[in-house]
């Protein structure tokens, strides 16, 4: 297998009032080494539900509901013991989140967050895990990095704060980075520095990253291939070039549009209307409420999906049709 | 060259000014209650001696100052606190400050021994019961401590003293300190924990209760925080989660909570010093009070208050040290 | 009924010192401590500030009067003073004391302590200073062995004035370092905190509101006495918890109704504790009903009748005070000597006072109601609030409203004796053993005074009982005082100024080990030399 990460079949609900709400249906995708797949989508497709499947990170206290397959170098991960998942965390499979605000502990310093997993996984005693946070400080650019380790996060800035959880993720050199949203709490010139910083120490380090956004000029950078989901589902999945300049899916080619219009985040005003959340989506396809092109059959049953070009795939009963001019 | 003082010592000084106008205020307050009461020393003081004629009352009142009218004894004795002075008691005789302090050590040392315990053993299950959420030791400690929260003090005391003392002989049934016991330093320090056990523990019970439930619930809600995703994310164990990461932050609602109630705990000590002879303040404010001793009761306020800010300042100290944000807001 | 023939004192004349020798006989074992819990902490060591119990129980063992006293009519024995002689115009009381009796600091005690003591400090502050030496007119001190008090006019009970509460003999080298002129300063000095007597144990420490320790004198006067090496008095401010202190062994004694009255029954059926009533008869407990006799309708003799016929006294006994005590007859309890052996009891019937009110024209209305009064109860525990709910309950069944109000003790104090705010309320007194000392200020007209505590509240007047009470007090001998006192009693009856209720014998509980303590009328308040426990 040259496959690093195989997703099959990935179901995520989490229990409401109205029994148990999918927010993730029957995904399936694979990572390379080396790779760098992007999910893009709206908010509330359900991205980072099915990010934080991976490596066993959804809340608790909301208690998913979650079946398929997570493999990991062909290891299983779900319903892996906590022990041995936590092991996995760090040095098989690093994550960013998207706001480093709240992503690091107010009440220890930088240095201690950023030796901790040195010092589980890597076994480095205390001097040792410093002399090697101070050089990850480096690697991610953060100035002055022997006084930062003293310093609590509400020292710092925004952009700061998310290189400082850059290191932490690379603190261990993980096989897998997936940074869920790296950029979108920050300022939009720091944005670019921080997806730099990515690829280029993907580059150097080789790991694959799974690049969770929702802006199509990141992916466009950044990215070797793409997936496009939609209310839960996969839409659509295949290589960057052949994605933004052919998509297959309405829902693609209006994400498109609208980015190439806006240039921003967000809303789409090519396609009225918004994300579905899961106790409100139609039956058949999801998309048909927005969809320009939908027909009686949309709604018969879920689109099932199809092969429409190299490397490309797309669930929509009217793909091969091709686009509209 | 300007000298500067340090931002805690500034921040405790402001503290303390802003809290003495608050204790005149409660003192002023409490002197009126105390005066607005039918009966005063003079009375109680002659009919504890078997009765008094009206000139031998008279002439006590007198002695007492308590013949002046209100406000005057109200100013003279404020006038007396500015200077350290607090009085005699009216009923013992003793110097009020003499009286009250040869108290504080006793109350001091239950109150806080209490309160530490019930934080450190509120803190422990709460966090065991926030980790095992939903599970049934998380019910059945939800149970106990629903429990222990609505047993009278009272109850719980004697309940306690028959059990470890009469029937297991364990632990004396009360007392600061074995009477007449010829002990080295350490056998001294040794006697008076085995005198505190019972009480401080019967008092923390109820502090144990509500500082689980506090607990238990802030840990749900820190659990919930994308730093401990975070945390777990760079793979921390779920101890280290729980009792590191999430505990450190669910920590400050508690400490404040005990910080705040440090006054309940000196109210609540009465009843829990009276069962077990302890010679704490709790006791002696009891005593003061059917008496009409106000001069001891005066004295009692003034240094529990002094007593309050103290506690509340080191409170503030410990939330400075748990939550670095703090001492810079 | 235990006989009440009282001792003159010239009969203890020719009474020798006691030896060493039986002194050894008083001690069965030797050593070890008694420790012992009140329902509160003394506030002093010395009477000389107050005379409540919490300080008579501990200044008594270290305190002691010129004279001992034994049984309960409290007969003077020798003591301090080893005999004395009466003048036969009994004005002249000539003392000689014991010699080689030291203070516990080891300074001699002598007749000059006697006069200085009683000058300086109890006759002008103890509280009874006045009562006893107010007739005093000199005190001579011929030699260091002797003193000689001689009086204005004959004062029969004047041998009861050296009890070690009213009259504790006092050192007067530490005296003489204290500024006597003041009142607060004397009351408030060392003879109050740290204590230097003469008696059988010594003050040792005091961990206030924990303990008091008291220590053998091993220089007491009596050799071989005392049997114990310590008295402990621990607080215990919880009834509960004293009595299980008691039953597990951690004190020995519960005295003077500090036990209780829940856990009395219980501690009769242990052979391991002794429950006693006996002990106290010097200080005659009674309680009864004070009435407002200012305020109509309870003016009336025949409506104060009324409430007593409305009462059974022997309900109040067997429901309320769980089968302790003995209906009262009149003012004074029936151990004390001066009682009036043919006052009749006091009767119980409904109807006959339904009569009487309507007699004295308090007419019932259609609802059966004839007037309503306010009821106060003594704030001394669960007793006489139960006390007070009876009382309206049978008054209610004549007709009469009694509207309960209650307060704490300071409350209390000043709605009874200083505003007068109540119709009737319970109220517990001691009668002393002599009817001078503790009956008459509460019937003469000159003890109705506001503000004055324990006397004449009610505000009773009856020129005939002020005469008469005037007379007993000087009556040169005791058949004379007995005659004059009965017929006081039969006024007070008569005349019912307070609704008699009860004698209350203080109940007392110890360890069967513990023998001993019972001495005379104030056993608890005695010196304990001769108490020992069994190993
Ligand atoms: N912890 C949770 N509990 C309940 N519902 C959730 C939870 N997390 C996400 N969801 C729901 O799942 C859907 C997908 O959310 P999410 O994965 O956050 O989408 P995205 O990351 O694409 O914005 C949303 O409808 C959201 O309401
Ligand atoms: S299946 Fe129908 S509704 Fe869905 S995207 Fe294709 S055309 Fe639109
Ligand atoms: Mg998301």
């Amino acid at each position: 297998m040259t496959s690093l990460l195989t997703v099959k079949s990935l179901c995520v609900g989490f229990p409401g009032k109205r029994g148990v709400l999918p927010a993730v249906e029957d995904l399936d995708f694979h990572i390379a080494p080396g790779e760098t797949l992007a999910i893009v989508g709206e908010s509330g497709s359900g991205k980072s539900t099915a990010a934080l499947s991976i490596p066993g990170l959804l809340s608790r206290s909301s208690r998913p509901v979650v079946s398929g397959s997570v493999r990991f170098e062909g290891q299983e991960m779900l319903n892996m013991p906590d022990r041995k998942l936590a092991r996995m965390r760090g040095p098989d499979v690093g994550m960013i989140f998207q706001d480093p605000s709240t992503s690091l502990n107010p009440v220890f310093t930088i240095g201690r967050q950023i030796c901790e997993p040195l010092r589980t996984h890597m076994g480095l005693d205390a001097r040792a895990a410093e002399a090697r946070a101070i050089e990850l400080l480096e690697l991610v650019k953060v100035s002055a990095p022997e006084q930062r380790l003293a310093q609590y996060p509400h020292n710092l800035s925004g952009g700061m704060r998310q290189r400082v959880m850059i290191a932490i993720a690379l603190a261990c050199s993980p096989r897998l980075l997936i940074a869920d949203e790296p950029t979108t709490a920050l300022d939009v010139t720091v944005q670019a520095q921080v997806l730099r910083l990515i690829s280029g120490l993907q580059k150097s380090l080789g790991m694959a990253v799974l690049l969770i956004t929702h802006d199509l000029g990141v992916v466009w950078e950044t990215a070797d291939r793409v997936i496009v989901m939609y209310a839960g589902r996969k839409v659509e999945e295949g290589p960057v070039r052949r994605i933004l300049s052919q998509p297959s899916h309405p829902y693609t080619e209006g994400l498109l549009r609208a980015a190439r219009k806006e240039g921003r985040d967000g809303f789409l005003t090519e396609i009225p209307g918004v994300v579905p959340p899961p106790h409100q989506r139609p039956p058949g396809c999801a998309f048909e409420p927005r969809c320009a092109r939908a027909i009686a059959a949309c709604r018969a049953a879920v689109p099932a999906i199809r092969s429409t070009g190299p490397g490309q795939v797309a669930a929509c009963i009217r793909a091969e049709e091709g686009q509209p001019a | 060259m300007a000298f500067s003082i340090p931002p805690f010592l500034q921040f405790m000084f402001r503290r303390v000014l802003q809290i003495i106008p608050v204790v005149i205020a409660i003192a002023a307050l409490n002197f009126l209650l105390l005066s607005l009461a039918p009966g005063d020393a003079a009375d109680v003081i002659s009919a504890n001696n078997g009765g008094a004629s009206a000139e031998e009352v008279q002439a006590l009142r007198e002695s007492l100052g308590l013949d002046r009218p209100m406000i005057v004894q109200f100013f003279s004795y404020m006038g007396g606190v500015l200077t350290l002075d607090l009085g005699q008691s009216y009923v013992r005789g003793m110097p009020v400050l003499d009286l009250v302090m040869s108290r504080v050590p006793a109350t001091l040392l239950l109150m806080v021994t209490s309160l530490a315990l019930a934080v450190l053993a509120g803190i422990l299950l709460g966090i065991l019961s926030s980790t095992r959420y939903g599970s049934l030791l998380d019910r059945v400690m939800s149970i106990i401590s629903l429990l222990l929260y609505s047993t009278p003090h009272f109850w719980l005391a004697l309940m306690m003293i028959v059990f470890f003392s009469v029937h297991l002989g364990l632990l004396p049934s009360g007392n600061i300190a074995t009477i007449g016991g010829d002990f080295s330093f350490l056998g001294r320090v040794w006697d008076v924990f085995v005198h505190l056990i019972l009480p401080a523990v019967t008092m923390a019970m109820f502090y144990i209760a509500v500082y689980m439930r506090l607990m238990r619930s802030s840990m749900l809600e820190v659990l919930d925080l994308d730093y401990i995703t975070a945390a777990r994310a760079r793979g921390a164990s779920e101890k280290k989660i729980a009792y590191s990461h999430a505990a450190r932050n669910a920590l400050l609602p508690v400490v404040t909570l005990a910080g705040v109630q440090i006054g309940h705990a000196l109210g609540g000590s009465v009843l829990i010093e009276t069962v077990f002879g302890w010679p704490g303040l709790g006791r002696l404010v009891y005593e003061s009070l059917l008496e009409r001793d106000t001069n001891t009761l005066m004295g009692i306020l003034v240094v529990s208050s002094v007593l309050v800010i103290v506690v509340s300042l080191c409170i503030d100290l410990v939330c400075g040290l748990l939550d670095p944000r703090i001492v810079h807001k | 009924m235990k006989s009440a023939r009282y001792l003159g004192a010239a009969a203890t004349l020719a009474l020798i010192a006691t030896t060493a020798a039986q002194a050894q006989d008083a001690c069965p074992t030797k050593g070890g401590t008694l420790t012992f819990s009140y329902t509160a902490e003394p506030v002093a060591l010395s009477t000389l500030r107050t005379t409540a119990v919490t300080v008579s129980l501990m200044a008594g063992k270290i305190y002691e009067g010129l004279v001992s006293y034994e049984g309960p009519e409290m007969t003077p024995v020798p003591g301090l003073a080893e005999s004395w002689d009466i003048s036969e115009d009994g004005t002249v009381y000539t003392f000689h004391l014991r010699d080689g009796v030291k203070w516990h600091d080891g300074e001699p005690f002598t007749s000059a302590d006697v006069k200085f003591g009683i000058e300086n400090a109890i006759r002008p502050y103890h509280s009874r200073g006045k009562i006893f030496f107010g007739n005093v007119t000199s005190i001579e001190t011929p030699d260091p062995l002797t003193v000689i008090f001689t009086l204005a006019s004959p004062v029969e009970y004047f041998m009861q004035g050296f009890q070690m509460t009213s009259a504790p003999m006092l050192p007067k080298h530490i005296l003489e370092t204290l500024d006597v002129s003041d009142r607060q300063a004397l009351i408030n000095s060392s003879l109050t905190s740290e204590p230097i007597g003469t008696g059988p144990f010594k003050f040792k420490e005091w961990v206030h509101g924990d303990h008091i320790t008291l220590t053998r004198n091993p220089d007491y006067w009596q050799a071989g006495l005392p049997c114990l090496d310590n008295i402990v008095m621990r607080s215990i401010p919880d009834g509960v918890a004293r009595g299980i202190a008691l039953e597990n062994g951690e004190i020995d004694l519960l005295p003077m109704n500090s036990v209780l009255d829940s856990d009395i029954a219980r501690f009769e059926d242990m052979d391991s504790l002794e429950v006693s009533m006996r002990g106290d008869e010097g200080l005659g407990g009674i309680i009864w009903l004070d009435v407002n006799n200012r305020e109509e309708p309870l003016s009336d003799p025949m409506v104060r009748k009324a409430i007593s016929l409305s009462l059974d006294r022997e309900t109040i006994r067997d429901v309320i005070w769980y089968g302790y005590g003995v209906p009262a007859r009149g003012p004074l309890v029936s151990t004390n000597p001066f009682f009036n052996e043919k006052l009749p009891e006091l009767e119980f019937d409904l109807e006959k006072a339904a009569a009487l009110l309507d007699e004295a024209g308090y007419p019932a209305d259609a609802n059966g109601h004839r007037f309503t009064i306010t009821q106060r109860a003594l704030p001394n525990g669960e007793k006489f609030i139960r006390l007070a709910e009876y009382v309206r309950q049978q008054l209610g069944k004549v007709g009469i409203e009694a509207k309960i109000e209650t307060s704490d003790y300071a409350g209390w104090l000043k709605s009874v004796f200083t505003d007068y705010n109540y119709g009737i309320t319970s109220t517990s007194t001691d009668n002393r053993n002599d009817p001078t000392i503790g009956t008459g200020r509460r019937f003469h007209t000159k003890n109705i005074k506001v503000g004055a505590t324990f006397e004449n509240a009610g505000a009773y007047s009856n020129p005939e009982v002020d005469r008469l009470f005037d007379e007993g007090a000087v009556a040169p001998t005791r058949e004379a005082r007995k005659a004059i006192f009965d017929e006081v009693q039969e006024i007070l009856v008569d005349d019912m100024p307070v609704v008699y209720l009860l004698e209350i014998p203080r109940v007392s509980v110890w360890n069967a080990k513990v023998h001993g303590l019972i001495t005379n009328g104030i056993s608890f308040y005695d010196n304990w030399a001769k108490v020992y426990k069994e190993e």
